[in-house]
């Protein structure tokens, strides 16, 4: 349709188009960094938190195991409230015997996992991977190794009093461990509760 | 005007200028979007919080935070607001003004602004209409907030009194010692009458090591107290001098100690140590474990044997490795009993009694064998379990702006 004489009207060249896109493309890009600016800010801000309580929940431990006042559960659970009710983190602190799921996780197919801990001074390495509808685990812990493969197993590790294992069934994999009594140290957890940062530690005593 | 041949150039239509006023509407909008407001917005706070963190680490790392405590246990508010004031306004910068907290926010036992007290309600306004505030948090032990713990101490020689002063010392507890029976059977039961509603003044009593035979009143006096009231220790020879009398009976059975049986064997170089057995008990809970050994100058001071009422709920925490000990007690004898709580105590309070069957403080401060481990031991006895170990926090709030003045 042609414009008629009375009809006035912008027409949108090529050129300018071609000024427009690419200021559109930029303000998309710099909103988005912005974004990414402000959300690695509040993460470094929270992982500091966590950490700096983390650490502070060894020092404490430290400081009754040097001063002999009692590490049991009544205590630990009045130490792990405190710690909540300050800082508003999830906060764990168990001693043994204890069980504790280290990780929980749906593997969709071709989906790795992998975790890495250090549990009472022992070296925990768990690979998993879901090829097909069969998983494939890899336990190493405290130096010794085992391997399975199927659909629903568990692998399981001892080291001294620490059971550790391995858990897959319905897609899932479990990393799961339990101190005994004879062990000699205390959990400790802390994250926060989008689950964004984590601090996870043994300390021996 | 027309352009020749020769004469060349662009010409800005209506339409680009239109485009690059687009253009320039949405520059600046971005550019406002990541202005210094907002890159303030999240890298100031992260400064602010990390002013906060590093503050309270240092003060942690230097000692001053735990002598800080040490001053709000001891009830002296003055030296610990001097001592963190100080040492907090040489850490952080001049435009940041701080609130150090000890205990919680609602019922502080310290707070601690950058200048003296006489600007309290200024730095109070100057805290409340700050939009800013960066917090940082670490955790310490402290005694019950507003209630002292008051112990009463039977002392009568002067290894006992060392003893008493090691298993207090940094406690932060109110230790009345005696050595007068009268005022000490008087104390026993004494009202605070400070409280409303009133309440008994003491939440232990501790005999280390009596040599007396005390009077029918006085063990009356102990008997009400473990039952109703609080927590009663008792060690040394304090149950082999009471002996004498039948009349007393009870005495023995709130330690959990069955009064009809009580031997002495004799002194024996074997037995030189106690082990623990139950390491579930806040008494013997870790760091020990069972099995640990607690050493003791067993050549030099008696131990005891006592067997437990068969009514009586007690538990036995540790025992001696005593070996074959026929014609006293074929059983080991008991290191540490534990009288758990069998009626309701008085206004809400739990009664409870704990017995070492041996010379701690003779062992510790005579013949410095065992030490620590007896004044560990000790001094969990003595805390009221119904006080767990209490855990306060320590909170530094810092933020942007003036001192007040």
């Amino acid at each position: 349709m042609g414009l008629g004489r009375e009809q006035h009207g912008l027409v949108l060249s090529g050129l300018a188009l071609l000024l427009v896109l690419p200021a559109m493309l930029l303000a998309a890009s710099c909103l988005s960094v912005i974004g990414i600016g402000g959300g690695s800010t509040s993460l470094q801000a929270l992982s500091d938190k966590v950490s700096y309580t983390g650490c502070d929940i060894e020092r404490m431990i430290k400081y009754m195991e040097n001063n002999k006042l009692p590490i049991d559960n009544s205590t630990m659970s009045a130490l792990a409230e405190n710690y909540r009710a300050a800082t508003g983190l999830l906060v764990e602190i168990l001693p043994p015997p204890h069980t504790v799921t280290l990780a929980r996780k749906k593997l969709d197919e071709d989906e790795e996992f992998e975790l890495e801990a250090t549990l009472f001074g022992f070296e925990l390495d768990v690979k998993a991977e879901n090829e097909g509808a069969v998983i494939d685990v890899e336990l190493e812990f405290g130096g010794v190794e085992k391997e399975g493969q199927g659909t629903d197993f568990t692998l399981s590790i001892q080291q001294d009093n620490i059971l550790v294992e391995v858990i897959v069934g319905g897609g899932w994999v479990e990393v799961r461990y339990t101190a005994g009594t004879g062990v000699r140290g205390v959990f400790l957890r802390v994250r926060d509760p989008r689950g964004a940062a984590q601090y996870l530690s043994t300390v021996k005593l | 005007m027309s352009f020749q041949g020769d004469q060349r150039g662009f010409i800005f239509s209506l339409d680009a200028t239109l485009a690059m006023l687009v253009v320039m509407i949405v520059m600046a909008g971005v550019a406002r979007a990541a202005g210094p407001e907002q890159t303030y917005g999240q890298h100031g706070s992260l400064r602010l919080e990390r002013y906060a963190n590093d503050a309270l680490e240092v003060i942690q790392l230097t000692g001053a935070l735990d002598n800080i405590v040490t001053f709000v246990k001891h009830r002296d508010n003055a030296k610990a607001e001097n001592l963190a004031r100080t040492e907090l306004r040489k850490i952080l910068p001049a435009e940041v003004q701080f609130k150090l907290v000890v205990g919680s926010e609602n019922n502080p036992r310290l707070a601690v602004y950058p200048s003296d007290t006489g600007k309290r309600a200024k730095w109070n306004k100057a805290w409340d209409n700050t939009t800013e505030r960066a917090t940082a948090t670490r955790m310490s032990i402290l005694s019950p907030s507003g209630r002292p713990f008051r112990v009463l101490v039977w002392i009568d020689d002067a290894l006992d009194n060392a003893f008493v002063d090691e298993v207090t010392r940094c406690t932060g507890w109110e230790v009345t010692k005696t050595s007068d029976e009268t005022f000490f059977r008087n104390e026993i039961l004494r009202w605070d009458t400070a409280v409303t509603p009133n309440e008994r003044y003491y939440k232990a009593v501790f005999i280390p090591d009596a040599q007396r035979d005390f009077s029918a009143e006085t063990e009356s006096g102990l008997v009400m107290f473990s039952l109703y009231i609080g927590r009663l220790v008792v060690g040394g020879d304090t149950m082999w001098n009471d002996a004498s009398r039948d009349d007393v009976w009870w005495f023995w059975e709130v330690l959990g100690v069955d009064y009809k049986y009580i031997g002495r064997p004799p002194q024996d170089k074997r037995h030189t140590g106690m082990h623990i057995i139950d390491d579930t008990h806040p008494i013997t809970a870790s760091p020990y474990r069972v099995c640990y050994r607690v050493d003791y100058a067993g050549e030099d001071y008696y131990l005891y044997v006592y067997r437990p009422p068969l009514l009586v709920s007690t538990q036995i925490l540790a025992q001696w490795d005593n070996g074959n000990t026929a014609g006293v007690d074929p059983l080991p004898w008991r290191g540490i009993i534990f009288r758990r709580k069998y009626v309701e105590g008085e206004l809400g309070r739990v009664g409870t009694g704990v017995l070492f069957n041996m010379r701690m403080a003779q062992s510790a401060m005579g013949a410095d064998v065992g030490k620590e481990d007896w004044v560990t031991l000790a001094r969990r006895a003595i805390y009221w379990e119904g006080e767990t170990w209490q855990f306060e926090p320590v909170t530094l709030y810092v933020w942007r702006g003036e001192e007040a003045s």
